[in-house]
C-alpha cells in the first residue's frame, strides 16, 4: 500500500512538473531580429534615384506578439508595428519616421490583406535542389510565382523559427524563415539578402510606436474608396 | 795666570783675519751652481716620467659578460630583489585590470539595457528606441523613466550626458554622430546630408562620405555607393565667390526632384510598401 500511494505521488510530481515545463516553454517568448541588406543593380545607366535605396537595411523584429519591420534607406526610414494573439493579427501600424511630414495610419487585419492583395494568390516552387549559406545559415531555393507572372527567388532556411506569415504575405508558402530574396526584369534587380541574424531578447521599447510630431493619416483601399469618402465628408460640412 | 788667560781670549776674541780677496763671492757661486744642478735633475726626471706616462699602454682583459652581468645582478639584487619587483608588477595589472573592469563593463552591465535582458540586440533595439522620433532628447528622457528604480542615479547621469549631447552637437559641428539617428535633421538622412551647412551637419556629413557608410545603430544603417557619395559632394562645390557651382545647384535639384517622385509614389495614396520588394523594384526600376 505505501509503496503504491509513494509511486502514486512521484507519477503525480512528475506529470506536475512536465506540465509546468510546457506551459513555461509556450509562455516564453520567442525573438528574432533579422536584418537584410538592400542591393540595387540596374542595367542601364540612369539618373541614380536607385542609389537613395542601393545599400540600405531592411529589418524585422519579433518578441512576445509583437512584430517590427523596419526599413532604413537615404530617401525614408519607414516601420511597420504588428500586433498579434495566438498567431492571429490584431492590428497593423504603418508609420513613415523620417522627414518633414511624417505619418502613420493603421490597418486593420482585412486592411492589411488589402494591401498586401497582390500575394493573394501566390505559387511557391521549393522542388529546387540549389543551396547556399546566407548569414551562416544553410540556405535552400525557392521559387515565388506570383498572379501576374512576377517571380522572386528566394533561399530559405528551417534553421530559425519562422515568422509569421501576415508579417511578410509574400513568403507564407515558403516552409522556413526566407535569408535572401530578389526580384528580376529587364531593367535590372533588387536584393534583400541577410547579414545578421540575431535570438537575443529584444528590447520591449523597439515596438513602441513613435507619435511625436506624427499625422494620423486614414487608409484607403483603392482610389475609389478614398474619392467616396472625400464625397461624404463634403456632404457631411 | 787667570788675567794672562782672560787677555788672550780678549785678543783672540777681536782677532780679525780678512778672507782672500774673491773668496766670498767664489763661495756663494758654487752654492748657487750646485743648487741649479739639482733643481735641472729633477725637471728631467718628471719629464722622463711624464713621456714614460705617454707612452704607457695596459692591455685590456678579454671581456666577459657573464662577469659583468653577474656584477650588474648583484648591484640590482642590493637595490630592490626581483621577486619583489614581479609582486609588483602583478598588483600593479591587477589594479590596472580592476579599474577598467569597474569602470567601463560593470557600469555597461548596470545599464538600463542590460538589465533588460542579454545579448547584443537589446543595445541596438534600445537605440532603435531612443531613437524613433526625429526629437530624440525628449524620448529619451521618456524612456529612461521606465527604467528600474535600481539604476535611477546611473540613469539619470546618462540622461543628462545625452542631453549635453544633444546640445552640444546643436551647437559644435565637430560632434560625435555614431549613434543615434535622433541626431538626425527631421531624423531624415538625406536631409541631413544635403543641408548640413545650414544645420551644422559636417561632421556627419564628412564621416558618411570618408566610410560609405551611415550607421544609425547596429541594425539600421545605409551603406554609400560611391556614385551616391560623389553626388553628395558635388552638392557642396562652390565658385570662387563661395557660393554654390551650377553643378552643386543641379544635384540639389536632382535630389529634390528624386524625393518628390518617392513621396507621391510612396506616401499619395499609401497604397505602396517601401519595405516590400515588388513595390520598391516597380518603384526604383520602373519609374526611374
Amino acid at each position: 500500500m505505501r509503496i503504491k500511494s509513494s509511486l502514486a505521488l512521484l507519477l503525480f510530481a512528475v506529470t506536475v512538473q512536465f506540465i509546468f515545463n510546457q506551459s513555461f516553454a509556450q509562455i516564453k517568448p520567442v525573438n528574432t531580429a533579422i536584418v537584410y541588406n538592400i542591393v540595387v543593380t540596374k542595367n542601364k545607366h540612369t539618373g541614380g534615384l536607385e542609389e537613395t535605396y542601393n545599400g540600405g537595411t531592411k529589418a524585422i523584429f519579433v518578441s512576445n506578439k509583437k512584430a517590427r519591420i523596419r526599413l532604413v534607406s537615404l530617401m525614408r526610414i519607414q516601420s511597420i508595428f504588428f500586433d498579434y494573439d495566438e498567431a492571429q493579427l490584431k492590428k497593423t501600424t504603418i508609420i513613415k519616421e523620417s522627414g518633414k511630414k511624417k505619418y502613420l495610419f493603421r490597418l486593420t487585419p482585412a486592411e492589411w490583406k488589402l494591401y498586401n492583395k497582390k500575394y493573394d494568390s501566390l505559387v511557391c516552387d521549393t522542388s529546387f535542389t540549389d543551396s547556399m549559406v546566407v548569414a551562416g545559415y544553410p540556405c535552400r531555393k525557392a521559387v515565388i510565382t506570383l498572379e501576374d507572372e512576377k517571380q522572386v527567388n528566394v533561399f530559405y532556411t528551417d534553421s530559425i523559427h519562422s515568422v509569421n506569415a501576415f508579417i511578410e504575405p509574400l513568403f507564407r508558402c515558403i516552409p522556413g524563415t526566407v535569408l535572401q530574396y530578389e526580384f528580376s526584369s529587364k531593367k535590372g534587380t533588387v536584393l534583400f539578402k541577410a547579414s545578421e541574424v540575431s535570438n537575443h531578447y529584444i528590447e520591449p521599447k523597439i515596438f513602441t510606436i513613435p507619435s511625436k510630431n506624427v499625422a494620423v493619416r486614414k487608409y484607403y483601399p483603392n482610389k475609389k474608396a478614398r474619392r467616396e469618402a472625400e464625397v461624404t465628408t463634403e456632404e457631411d460640412q | 795666570m787667570a788675567d794672562n788667560s782672560n787677555n788672550i781670549l780678549k785678543q783672540l776674541q777681536q782677532l780679525e783675519i780678512l778672507p782672500p780677496a774673491g773668496a766670498f763671492e767664489k763661495a756663494w757661486q758654487a752654492i748657487v751652481q750646485n743648487e741649479l744642478a739639482a733643481e735641472g735633475d729633477i725637471a728631467d726626471a718628471e719629464r722622463i716620467i711624464f713621456a714614460r706616462l705617454q707612452e704607457h699602454e695596459l692591455a685590456a682583459p678579454p671581456l666577459d659578460f657573464s662577469r659583468i652581468h653577474k656584477t650588474t645582478e648583484q648591484k640590482i639584487n642590493r637595490i630592490i630583489p626581483v621577486y619583489w619587483l614581479r609582486a609588483a608588477a602583478v598588483l600593479l595589472l591587477v589594479a590596472a585590470g580592476s579599474i577598467l573592469y569597474f569602470s567601463v563593463f560593470r557600469k555597461n552591465e548596470n545599464s538600463p539595457a542590460h538589465y533588460a535582458g542579454t545579448g547584443m540586440v537589446k543595445d541596438s533595439a534600445g537605440e532603435i528606441a531612443k531613437n524613433d522620433t526625429a526629437d530624440s532628447a525628449s524620448r529619451q528622457t521618456a524612456s529612461v523613466n521606465t527604467t528600474p528604480a535600481v539604476v535611477a542615479t546611473e540613469v539619470q547621469q546618462k540622461k543628462t550626458i545625452a542631453n549635453n549631447f544633444v546640445n552640444k552637437t546643436k551647437r559644435n559641428a565637430n560632434a560625435n554622430f555614431s549613434s543615434g539617428e535622433g541626431q538626425l535633421y527631421e531624423n531624415d538622412v538625406l536631409l541631413t546630408l544635403v543641408n548640413y551647412k545650414s544645420q551644422d551637419w559636417e561632421a556627419f556629413f564628412t564621416k558618411a562620405v570618408t566610410e560609405k557608410r551611415i550607421t544609425l545603430n547596429k541594425y539600421s544603417y545605409h551603406n554609400l555607393s560611391d556614385k551616391m557619395v560623389e553626388l553628395l559632394q558635388e552638392t557642396y562645390l562652390t565658385k570662387n565667390n563661395g557660393k554654390p557651382a551650377r553643378k552643386a545647384r543641379k544635384t540639389s535639384r536632382k535630389f529634390e526632384k528624386w524625393r518628390k517622385k518617392d513621396e507621391k509614389y510612396f506616401d499619395k495614396y499609401l497604397q505602396k510598401n517601401p519595405a516590400d520588394i515588388i513595390d520598391l523594384s516597380e518603384f526604383i526600376l520602373k519609374k526611374n
